[in-house]
Formats: structure tokens, C-alpha cells, sequence
């Protein structure tokens, strides 16, 4: 029992070391080869935890392995297209200038089912409303609708309003982040006038947001909001 | 690019690793065999008290290498092999005629041990 134990603290410590050094495009949308890195590394985990016999070595060498190649295959990819396709494929046009490609959706085993569900997780439920329609090489679709149907934006209304970053969390649950402070250009000087305004100190803080434009929202402790 | 360098590197210590429990399992495999094949030759000839020294030590040396290579052969393996071990004095002090069948049993799962961590195409396929 003891040593299942500890195989299982030293697996997570090897599987979460292995998954960051992967990065963070492992934890979003996955490629193929990523889909298929994962599966093999939650199985051989599982076989080290398991079985006591296998020593702990058989199970950490090939995550380890499987995990610098996925990182050079990804590194090459970068570097050379070719590889890159072959790697990952290439998208391809399901519908172009509104036209379905029937012998492409043959080519993907793509039903009609598919591509309207595709369609609607687009927010689009008219196939007429569709000018090009890509299937990634992660198997989502992308949609371009007709100009008609696409939402105004507020250039299109002449409703434009300056570019400004959105407000940094300054003050979380009595702790001040200096980092966000500087981020929106501010001093702690100006911090600490605005504490004085609002009669508060920082520990009594629950949440103090603030952005470039002074801007600021502040929650004490204990309010509901 | 940091993440391919580290990856790199994590490559190289795996292939080291890898060349180095194999340098380390052949010297102890050699040694646990050179020792199973003088006790086979004392055994032999019906010299009992020198197939018990070097018993003894293929004992102390069964002993350092269950240590080391437990990190890299399977258990079931080394249990198989501790098994016959365990059996043998016994037999060389009554002189069994058992005793040689097991000593080359012995000595063909030590050999198998080391030759089943070889990279030959058909322990790869």
C-alpha cells in the first residue's frame, strides 16, 4: 500500500511535469498527435501506479520519451511546413462561396448531421447564411458567413470608443498584487489616496479592480454585491 | 525553443540512462554467471565445500544486484530468480541430483535477463 503511494506522488509529479513542459496548447485545443500523447500518457501512468512489479522506471522513461518527441515534432513543424502537414494535416473547405463540397464531405466521412451541427455551435442554423466553412486540423469547423448575416460591429454603427485594456484585479482578498498595479501604469501612491477616499485599508478588501482610466470598482470583506 | 532544448536534454539523460543500466546489468550478469559456472564445475566433480563458497557468494553478489536492477527489470523476473536461489543450498549440501538442473536453470535466467534488455529487432518487435 505504502509504496502504491508513493508511485502515485512521484507518477503526478512526472505527468504534470510532463503535460507543462508540453505547454499550454495541450490543455486547449488538441492536434491529433497531442490527442494521441495524452491517451498513451494517462495508460502508462495507470500501468506504473497499478501493477508494483513494473518497476517505477518502465512507466516514467516512456512519458518522459513520448513527451521530448512530441516537443521536437512540434519544434520541427514549426521549421519545416512539410513535416507540419504531415503532422498535423491541413484544413480543409467544407463550403465555399456557399457551395457545399460534397466529394469533400465524402472525403472526411462528414454527414450532413455533422456539418449542421457544426453549424449551429457556430450560432447558425441557416446553410444559406454560410459563404466558407473550413474543418480544422482539430476537427472543429470555422465559419465565414455572408455579409448580410454577419453582426454589426461597433465601427459599423460609427460608434467607436478608444482601445483601453481591461481593469487588472489590484486588490484580491487583502492582498495587494504590485505586478497588476504597474500593469495599468499606476503608483502605490495613487492607491493609497484613492484607500483614504473610501475610508478603507487594504486587509478590509475583498476585491479592488482598476483600469488605465482610473477607473476603479472596490468590494469590501464581508459585502454582498 | 526552451522547451525543445529541455526536451533535448531530457532525451540524452533517457538514451545515457538507458546504455547505463545496460553496461551495469551485463558486468553483474557476468559476474552472477562466472559464479553459477564455477558452482556448476564444483557440483560437478562432487567438490560440496567449494560449490558452497562460491554459493555464498553468488549470494552477497544476488544480493547487490537485486538492489541495483530492481530500478530496471521487472519484479516477477527477479522473484523467479530468487526463488531457485533460495532452494539451492539444500540441494548442493545433500548433493541432489537436482542441484545441476537447477544451477542451469539459474543460469539461463540470469542470461535471459540481460538478453531480453538488449535493443535486437526481435525484443523491439
Amino acid at each position: 500500500m505504502t509504496i502504491v503511494l508513493i508511485r502515485a506522488f512521484i507518477l503526478y509529479f512526472v505527468v504534470m511535469f510532463s503535460v507543462r513542459l508540453m505547454g499550454k496548447r495541450q490543455l486547449g485545443e488538441l492536434q491529433p498527435a497531442e490527442l494521441v500523447i495524452t491517451m498513451l500518457i494517462s495508460n502508462i501512468a495507470t500501468l506504473a501506479l497499478e501493477d508494483i512489479d513494473i518497476p517505477l522506471l518502465h512507466g516514467v522513461l516512456p512519458i518522459l520519451a513520448l513527451v521530448c518527441f512530441e516537443i521536437i515534432a512540434s519544434c520541427l513543424s514549426l521549421k519545416f511546413v512539410k513535416f507540419r502537414k504531415w503532422i498535423s494535416g491541413t484544413p480543409k473547405i467544407l463550403i465555399h462561396h456557399g457551395i457545399i463540397d460534397q466529394n469533400m464531405m465524402k472525403n472526411l466521412r462528414f454527414s450532413i448531421d455533422d456539418l449542421m451541427t457544426a453549424l449551429r455551435m457556430n450560432g447558425i442554423f441557416h446553410l444559406e447564411e454560410v459563404q466558407f466553412a473550413v474543418v480544422e486540423t482539430n476537427g472543429n469547423v470555422s465559419v465565414y458567413q455572408k455579409p448580410p448575416f454577419q453582426p454589426a460591429e461597433k465601427q459599423n454603427v460609427h460608434a467607436l470608443s478608444p482601445c483601453t485594456d481591461p481593469p487588472q484585479m489590484i486588490i484580491a482578498d487583502g492582498k495587494l498584487r504590485e505586478n497588476a498595479l504597474s500593469a495599468i501604469g499606476k503608483t502605490r501612491q495613487w492607491l493609497d489616496e484613492i484607500l483614504i477616499q473610501e475610508k478603507i485599508t487594504i486587509p478590509e478588501i475583498f476585491i479592488f479592480t482598476a483600469d488605465q482610466s482610473c477607473q476603479y470598482q472596490l468590494i469590501p470583506k464581508g459585502e454582498i454585491s | 525553443m526552451t522547451r525543445c532544448k529541455i526536451s533535448i536534454g531530457i532525451l540524452c539523460g533517457l538514451i545515457l540512462l538507458c546504455v547505463c543500466s545496460l553496461t551495469l546489468m551485463q558486468k553483474q550478469c557476468e559476474k552472477l554467471l562466472f559464479l553459477t559456472d564455477e558452482i556448476i564445475s564444483a557440483v560437478e566433480s562432487g567438490n560440496t565445500p567449494e560449490a558452497l563458497v562460491y554459493f555464498d557468494q553468488l549470494e552477497q553478489n544476488w544480493n547487490r544486484y537485486h538492489e541495483i536492477n530492481g530500478i530496471f527489470v521487472n519484479g516477477t523476473e527477479l522473484n523467479d530468480l530468487r526463488e531457485i536461489l533460495s532452494g539451492l543450498r539444500p540441494l548442493i549440501l545433500q548433493q541432489h541430483p537436482e542441484a545441476l538442473s537447477e544451477l542451469q536453470k539459474m543460469h539461463s535466467f540470469i542470461l535471459s535477463l540481460y538478453e531480453e534488455e538488449l535493443p535486437e529487432l526481435w525484443h523491439i518487435l
